[in-house]
């Protein structure tokens, strides 16, 4: 508390500039006055008693220096000096700065810019609340050897029912053509559950989102759209809730509108800029079997409290328990199992080694840029001995030659850094093309204020370490030597450059590590990329209209192909064809053994209508 | 000839407070006068660093000054214990007179009185 009060006192004497050297004159000027008077009445000579009171009052100069730094803060004010005195270094001697800074940002902006992708996709890989609760499901056969069967609606049901979780939904992405709009367009959409958005957590910023509960059977006729679409397709109409639109031909009504931050949650960019979501339910025309199983993505909400590593273990009670009721869907050679896994570790987990080890190339780069500031400073360091010789007889401190030189190599450091950010903040939208549209979250890296906190605390610390080590060498010094042979081949200049050795030899065999891992990096991130690509070109046609092939030959193509197969590459190489990569997959009907789930081409025989 | 101990840290302090309890209000002159006599010259004592202490101790919140006139009639800042001054002061003697006897007692314990 006393402790606090001083501080604060001294702070606000220091930044206002209140001084006490006069009050301290006065005092003493008094004090000397009654010892004097003191020293007469004792009998002594006028002379004599001003010598003794004089003598006993003691070093004047030392407790002025005493009293002025009580007063305010010194370790700031001499901070200020020393900084002051940095920047005029720093303008004496233009070249030498403007290469340590450039090092300094070269090696801090690159840090930084790797840093502003794992801080998008690593460090926060969701953007819905509770991301922690979030798990996809996956369920395998390991007897057989099938992974990723997808669950039947019986078991879906069980999941949904076991307690283990708050919502389990699905979700299946596709393209649409929109109508009823402006214009008519073509957008990324899903098929999902009505439990899908509470699963996310996030309610609409406009309408409604779907009843999680709503269990009727086929589609129900309800959209909700994005806040893109909203504003691009409809104008930001405000009374867009309750209007119809079209998808290839069948219509819809929007209920609801999405926060403008909000996005899909998926593995790719493109399902990452989903648009439109259509409310399904499961379809009542075939009694569901449990051997039956439907290829969507199983996305979940856990209970509250509960890890996942904790309902893995109840959700194989369950399967145990399941099979044991079902031996007729479940044979044991089968061995069905269904696994859990956090959704944030499903979407970044193919890149996190490649970015951990971008991460590291670049903490290489960073490395190498401070040991050359390091090496300059050192050298710069035997053409200022005799500067700081001069110093140190004229009573400077070694600390205190320590932190000045500290201080300007902190300077240099930071302003490097600050270079770096900067240039990085001007040349993201440049640097962003770069960056494989495979990262997850590829839309959410932004240069925020927590990049610049990194890129400041990683400046400091270079800084604060590999400026320490010239500014110990360089105040140490042999102070006779030094004047004597005015300033050149001190002692220290030996130790020095052996130092200027090791740090070369250091910086050498890191460039080597470097190279070998830019080397690695780009196999693994080139390979697979190899073969060009002949023509490529990309239709969507509404369901009905695929299936009469005919009418849509097209003169100028030479070779009509509709794959449908899935094909994970955008583009077939080799000879013409037409793209039929994920748009057509929508269309195709997604179940393992010919049962139809309801996805909104065919409401019309399914719905509620019947 | 002997050396004078020099004044430790803090007790300086608890000196100038106990000083400024006894005599009330004084100026940085005769709180080094009243230290001086009541130390008996036993204690070598640069008077002039007091000040900084006086400055340090009135940041502390523990005294307070004002300029005053002096007993010749010259101006000179007088500083004063405040109440909070007062509680330090009764907090660091219980404290002072807490060490000062367990080390008596180390000193007063002989071999054979050990158990």
């Amino acid at each position: 508390m006393r402790f606090l009060r001083r501080f604060f006192i001294r702070l606000s004497n220091f930044t206002a500039g209140r001084r006490a050297d006069q009050r301290l004159q006065e005092e003493m000027a008094e004090h000397l006055a009654l010892q004097t008077e003191e020293n007469l009445r004792a009998g002594l000579s006028p002379a004599e008693a001003r010598r003794q009171a004089a003598l006993k009052l003691g070093a004047a100069q030392a407790i002025r220096e005493q009293h002025h730094a009580e007063q305010g803060l010194p370790l700031a004010e001499n901070f200020l000096l020393d900084l002051r005195y940095a920047f005029r270094m720093l303008y004496r001697s233009p070249g030498f700065s403007l290469i340590a800074i450039a090092t300094m940002a070269l090696g801090v902006g690159a840090t930084t810019a790797i840093y502003s992708v794992i801080d998008a996709t690593l460090l926060h890989p969701l953007p819905y609340p509770n991301p922690s609760q979030l798990v996809r499901m996956e369920a395998n056969l390991p007897g057989v050897g099938a992974h990723g069967v997808g669950l039947s609606i019986p078991e879906f049901r069980d999941l949904q029912n076991s307690g283990i979780f708050q919502y389990v939904s699905f979700c299946f992405h596709g393209s649409e053509n929109v109508t009823g709009s402006a214009q008519p367009t073509h957008i990324f959409g899903a098929t999902v559950s009505p439990s899908y958005l509470a699963v996310l957590g996030v309610d609409a910023a406009l309408g409604r989102t779907f009843d999680p509960h709503d269990a009727s059977p086929g589609s129900n006729g309800e959209v909700v759209i994005s806040d893109g679409l909203w504003k691009r397709a409809f104008g930001a109409d405000p009374h867009i809730v309750g209007k119809s639109l079209r998808l290839d031909n069948d219509s819809f009504q929007v209920v609801g509108v999405m926060p403008a931050s909000f996005r899909d949650q998926s593995q790719t960019s493109e399902e990452r800029n989903t648009e439109l979501w259509a409310a399904d339910g499961f379809s009542d025309r075939t009694p569901p079997m449990r051997g039956t199983r439907l290829q969507y993505e199983t996305i979940a909400r856990l209970q509250p409290g509960l890890s996942p590593e904790a309902a893995q273990v109840r959700l194989d009670a369950l399967v145990a328990s399941l099979k044991k009721q079902y031996p007729a869907d479940y044979p044991p050679q089968s061995a069905w199992t269904i696994h859990i896994t956090p959704l944030a570790e499903t979407l970044v987990g193919n890149v996190r080694q490649s970015l951990l080890l971008l991460f590291g190339a670049v903490g290489l780069v960073l490395l190498i840029s401070s040991v050359n500031v390091a090496n300059l400073l050192l050298a710069r360091a035997s053409a200022r001995g005799r500067e700081m010789a001069v110093r140190y007889a004229l009573g400077a401190a070694r600390m205190r030659l320590v932190r000045q030189l500290l201080t300007e190599s902190l300077l240099l450091f930071v302003l490097g850094g600050i270079t770096g950010f900067t240039v990085l903040f001007c040349a993201r939208r440049f640097l962003l093309q770069f960056i494989p549209e495979s990262l997850p979250r590829l839309n959410d890296i932004s240069i925020s204020w927590g990049v610049l906190a990194f890129a400041m605390v990683v400046s400091v610390a270079a800084g604060t370490i590999f400026g320490l080590a010239p500014a110990w060498l360089t105040s140490r010094l042999d102070l006779t030597t030094t004047l004597r042979q005015e300033g050149r081949g001190s002692s220290g200049s030996r130790r020095r450059s052996r130092l200027r050795h090791a740090l070369v030899i250091g910086e050498l065999a890191l460039s080597l590590v470097l190279m070998v891992a830019a080397g690695l990096l780009l196999r693994s991130f080139c390979c697979g990329a190899s073969g060009t690509c002949s023509r490529c070109s990309s239709a969507s046609i509404p369901h009905e209209s695929w299936q009469s092939r005919p009418r849509f030959r097209i003169p100028t193509i030479q070779k009509l192909t509709f794959t449908t197969p899935l094909r994970r590459n955008r583009c077939f190489c080799g000879k013409p064809s037409v793209e039929s990569g994920r748009c057509r997959a929508w269309k195709k009907p997604p179940s393992v053994n010919g049962r139809l789930f309801p996805s909104a081409m065919a409401r019309r025989t399914s719905g509620r209508g019947h | 000839m002997k050396e004078k101990p020099d004044v430790l840290q803090g007790t300086l302090a608890l000196m100038v407070l106990k000083t400024l309890d006894v005599l009330g209000p004084q100026h940085g002159y005769g709180i080094a006068r009243r230290i001086e006599q009541i130390s008996g010259d036993i204690l070598a004592l640069n008077q002039g660093t007091l000040y900084p202490l006086l400055l340090k101790l009135e940041h502390e919140g523990s005294i307070v000054s004002q300029w005053g006139a002096s007993e010749n009639n010259r101006r000179a800042r007088f500083y004063r214990l405040t109440a909070t001054g007062r509680k330090q002061l009764q907090a660091e003697a219980r404290d002072w007179k807490q060490t000062a006897a367990i080390i008596a007692r180390f000193f007063e314990v002989k071999a054979e009185d050990l158990p």
